[in-house]
């Protein structure tokens, strides 16, 4: 069976090229714009893996990780951030992500990184 | 051959002009084929060479400048640009438009104007965009490409226009906030002056940066639209 990812990013592109590369690899993939689709989806469907980006509309990135780490906690995360977000990427890691990938992703890095993180689950 | 080169087809039978030609432009970044006749040159356009830019003699032989230039439009859909050698005349034209003239007999300022041209179409070419980030991470998938690109032109222009709105009721963090959202669009299609910008406004502006920076931004996309809309509807990928 496929393994299911909830991807979470507002930007479209990103959001194409993360669909792309995530079903060429074989997993379903579910996209959410925002932090409160993405709260509402978790509720309906499970997950194996959410990527998410830090800086989203109506609710940020790192009060979305601190949600599912509090309510599915066995669901790993990994983060989609940039280069310059050295003090946010910090919080996140405090609040229990599992990894993180710098946009625009290099695309083996993002194949390795999801493999080994679903591999530990 | 480095595929920066730029490439020249010098058509034009006069030994001596070839000569001072050559001399100018036998160095790094271009090269030049020197062919006597019309013939050649419209045998080389037909095989798909590479051509940056035609420079052809008004006179030259079989059948003019102004009938070969009709020939390798209409025929062979030539789309390069063109110079015509001409003794007399400052303008040079044709039923597709007028041509630009290197003067004869050759003199350094004629080369220059040349040179300028291909160093900014170089330049130009250099710096707008890329697909090599975009094609790595597809395998080359043209449709993919074709998609992204079209996601590129609709949503970065969208949200230029929102900045601008943002820009009258000065809220400067929802810019900053827009420009960290639209920079990684600019990052994929490996265009360094968009992303420089978006960078600058997402992390470092003060308020009295934002209006010039967004016009800046707003300036380079329409470049990047307007070459992407080029390129691809020659390829006929995207409307």
């Amino acid at each position: 069976m496929k393994s299911k990812i909830l991807v979470i990013e507002d930007n479209p592109m990103v959001v194409k090229s993360l669909e792309f590369k995530l079903k060429k690899d074989g997993y379903e993939v579910v996209v959410a714009q925002d932090g409160r689709t993405a709260m509402k989806l978790l509720g309906e469907t499970h997950f194996d893996l959410i990527l998410t980006d830090l800086m989203l509309p109506f609710i940020s990135g790192n009060e979305i990780i601190e949600f599912i780490k509090t309510e599915y906690p066995l669901i790993p995360v990994i983060v989609l951030s940039t280069s310059t977000q050295e003090d946010i990427i910090t919080e996140a890691f405090t609040l229990g992500v599992d990894d993180f990938i710098t946009k625009p992703f290099s695309p083996n890095e993002l194949s390795l990184r999801v493999k080994r993180t679903l591999a530990k689950v | 051959m480095n595929s920066n080169h730029k490439h020249i087809l010098f058509v034009d039978a006069d030994r001596e002009a070839q000569i001072r030609f050559n001399a100018y432009f036998d160095r790094d970044n271009f090269l030049v084929f020197n062919f006597n006749s019309a013939i050649g040159a419209i045998q080389h356009i037909k095989e798909s060479k590479p051509v940056d830019v035609l420079v052809i003699d008004e006179q030259i032989k079989p059948m003019g400048a102004a009938q070969t230039l009709h020939y390798l439009i209409d025929e062979l859909q030539f789309k390069g640009k063109v110079f015509v050698c001409s003794e007399a005349k400052e303008h040079f034209e044709t039923d597709y438009g007028i041509c630009e003239v290197l003067k004869k007999p050759f003199d350094k300022r004629e080369f220059q104007k040349l040179e300028a041209l291909l160093i900014e179409k170089n330049a130009a070419e250099a710096s707008l965009y890329a697909l090599d980030y975009l094609k790595e991470l597809s395998d080359g998938d043209m449709v993919f490409i074709a998609q992204s690109i079209q996601i590129f032109m609709d949503t970065v222009a969208e949200r230029i226009q929102e900045m601008k709105k943002l820009l009258a009721s000065r809220d400067y963090q929802s810019i900053a906030a827009v420009a960290h959202n639209i920079k990684p669009s600019f990052e994929m299609i490996l265009n360094k002056r968009g992303v420089a910008l978006c960078d600058f406004l997402a992390h470092h502006a003060s308020a009295s940066d934002f209006k010039s920076y967004v016009e800046d931004l707003e300036e380079e996309y329409l470049q990047v639209e307007n070459q992407l809309k080029t390129d691809f509807s020659q390829e006929q990928n995207l409307s």
